[in-house]
């Protein structure tokens, strides 16, 4: 019995180019969520400093932001990291990653929060060897802020994606 | 862009990373966006004109 079409063996040439097509695939669909996510922490982080700016305006100095502010800023900020695990757990539905990919994950995932409270600490006993409270607010932006792009440099090395290495160093510089 | 906020003058250094920060994302997500446009395609046209 001869085979039909559909059982005829691909060429090594057409296998090549079937796994790239599939490889392309999965890649384009994984990534869909990256311009969302950065979406939500744009949004975050404009809204968040913008109302940390208008509740210090009227001091005119180094000062620690009011309660409410800085509720405000951290809520802003958690909703992006809510919307960032949500997105990106949906996007890795249906694939079956190696124990290398959950490894890279589990730790770049761990190390926003493990290196965000370290930055906490660092304030925080800074000033009990005597660094002014208000200067708090020089130091955790521009320590979250660095460190934020470390991050993302590292996040595009991993993920190979060049608008995240762009955007971490452009952050570190 | 740290370094530079750094020797911002407070409280508007607040200012400064709002919009150095959150416009760096914003802008980045635009890019981004393009990209994955970009990577539909190939795969639209490596897919042949049927799955186009």
């Amino acid at each position: 019995m001869e085979p039909t079409n559909d059982e005829t063996p691909l060429t090594p040439a057409q296998m090549l180019a079937l796994l790239e097509d599939q490889q392309r695939t999965v890649a384009g669909r994984m990534a869909s969520f990256v311009p969302w996510i950065l979406l939500s922490w744009g949004v975050a982080w404009l809204a968040g400093f913008l109302i940390l700016w208008v509740d210090a305006v009227p001091y005119d100095g180094p000062t620690v932001p009011s309660v409410p502010a800085g509720v405000i800023f951290g809520g802003l900020l958690a909703v992006a990291t809510v919307v960032s695990m949500v997105l990106g757990i949906r996007s890795g539905r249906g694939l079956r990653g190696t124990r290398e990919s959950a490894f890279v994950g589990i730790v770049y995932g761990n190390m926003w929060w493990i290196g965000s409270i370290a930055l906490i600490v660092i304030g925080r006993a800074m000033v009990d060897r005597g660094m002014p409270v208000a200067l708090l607010a020089v130091f955790f932006p521009s320590a979250y802020f660095f460190y934020a792009g470390v991050m993302y440099v590292m996040s595009g090395l991993v993920w190979r994606a060049r608008p995240m290495c762009c955007s971490g160093s452009g952050r570190c510089s | 862009m740290t370094a530079v906020g750094a020797f911002v003058p407070l409280p508007t250094h607040y200012l400064f990373y709002a919009i150095a920060g959150g416009g760096a994302f914003l802008l980045v997500a635009a890019w981004s966006t393009w990209w994955v446009h970009l990577a539909r395609r190939r795969v639209a046209r490596a897919a042949g004109p049927d799955h186009a």
